[in-house]
């Protein structure tokens, strides 16, 4: 079976009160998301009317190693289990994609953690979006108080706006601002006034035949116009001070083999802060680009693109990082590329 | 010589030159593992890249950090 058949594992992630099951009773409405599952920590004050419709309680089970990203969500695990054989059996229809609706406070790295790397899970799911709601009128102070906010919001594919018609047109503009400087890849919808296509949130991602396509060229578009460092900001971040996100373009191809030694090197030492690593390579003997899709120390399997999407094969990767800084990351990248490059010419001589 | 058999050769040549500046060496073991290897005679054996991070830092009490600019500049000086 090929990866992109694999069954779809989207989460819905943002604060309490910031409109996550809101989103959700809007978008499974919609005929393209009845083949859906899902999965709810907890049934809240708006109800949820889905025929696929499960709870679950939140606990984590903590790796050796104790690093909290790492760690396998008991309760996911059991509930992915469960609701796999339940269709596998008949018992329930054939579900194509499955969407998880977190905690207020939680943290969906353990969610993509435990769906690529659980032994039984990863034969059968694989992560498709993360999109995290943020309310308009609290989401700026959110932010700033709360490192759990500032990390949904990092770790996001999509961020959904909401509630912007009951807050000041300026404020809106500045949380869209700061949205974009904390994640540039993640295109921001607004719930208030986009017509919001489950296609689009939900259905398209990296490993859809058609997402994967506009992904790559949303990265492209945010790169023309926010590829600059947005690190140099005169006010208060509180606990978005730090967090930065940038895109990186390099001439000429790269190291397949050289790349994997400096992500491994890096992810191992700083994955924590780390948040996403997404990328479309030029790689050295590949006639195709290889997109990679990193969050923390989670990596998806790689994806051979069929074809470029135009002349433009330059390598472009998009960091959103914590307290790393743009030249750091783009010095030791050239340098173990570079170091890849003495490796071919001493064989040559050899 | 099989790709992947090469793959691996070409991969443990390559780590071994960011290892050499903590005084490490990697080998590859039957094409399935490898052992990793310090100057004072203490080995680990790992199966990947991310375990091998994890354990070279273990065997010698160090960061093994690529943003290191000690590092980069070393890195930098074997292409001079």
């Amino acid at each position: 079976m090929a990866y992109s058949d694999f069954i779809q594992v989207n989460v819905v992630t943002g604060f309490l009160g910031s409109g996550k099951t809101t989103l959700l009773q809007r978008l499974l409405h919609s005929p393209d998301l009845q083949d859906t599952a899902v999965l709810v920590n907890e049934f809240g004050e708006v109800g949820l009317d889905h025929h696929l419709l499960q709870s679950v309680t939140e606990s984590t089970l903590l790796m050796d190693n104790g690093c909290l990203c790492c760690a396998i969500r008991g309760d996911l695990q059991g509930a992915l289990t469960e609701l796999f054989d339940q269709r596998e059996r008949g018992d329930i229809p054939a579900f194509k994609r499955v969407v998880i609706e977190t905690s207020g406070l939680a943290d969906p790295v353990p969610i993509a953690y435990t769906v690529l790397a659980e032994p039984i899970l990863q034969h059968h799911f694989r992560l498709g979006n993360v999109i995290t709601t943020i309310d308009a009128i609290n989401g700026a102070s959110q932010l700033n108080e709360f490192e759990e906010s500032v990390k949904q919001v990092g770790v996001a594919d999509r961020l959904v706006v909401t509630k912007s018609d009951m807050a000041a047109v300026d404020d809106v503009a500045r949380l869209r601002e700061e949205l974009q400087r904390l994640n540039v890849s993640a295109p921001i919808f607004d719930a208030a006034h986009d017509d919001l296509s489950p296609e689009r949130l939900i259905v398209e991602d990296l490993y859809d035949l058609k997402g994967k396509m506009r992904e790559v060229e949303y990265w492209r578009e945010q790169e023309d116009h926010a590829g600059h460092d947005h690190t140099e900001h005169d006010h208060d971040h509180g606990h978005t001070t730090g967090v930065t996100s940038f895109a990186l373009t390099f001439d000429g191809a790269l190291d397949w083999t050289a790349f994997g030694i400096w992500m491994t090197m890096l992810l191992n030492r700083h994955g924590d802060r780390v948040l996403r690593i997404k990328g479309m390579l030029n790689v050295a003997g590949q006639p195709t680009p290889v997109l990679i899709n990193g969050v923390q120390h989670v990596v998806h399997p790689p994806l051979h693109l069929e074809a470029w999407p135009d002349d433009d094969h330059r390598s472009r990767l998009v960091f959103i990082v914590r307290d790393i800084s743009r030249a750091k990351i783009e010095a030791s990248l050239a340098a173990f590329n570079g170091l890849a490059n003495v490796e071919v010419a001493a064989d040559r001589v050899a | 010589m099989p790709t992947v058999q090469r793959e691996r050769q070409g991969r443990t040549a390559l780590v071994n030159r960011v290892l050499d500046h903590y005084g490490l060496k990697l080998k590859d073991w039957s094409g399935s593992s490898y052992v990793l290897k310090g100057q004072t005679g203490k080995s680990a054996m790992v199966d990947n890249l991310s375990q091998m991070w994890a354990e070279a830092e273990g065997l010698t009490g160090r960061d093994f950090d690529p943003l290191d600019d000690d590092l980069i500049a070393a890195l930098n000086s074997r292409r001079d």
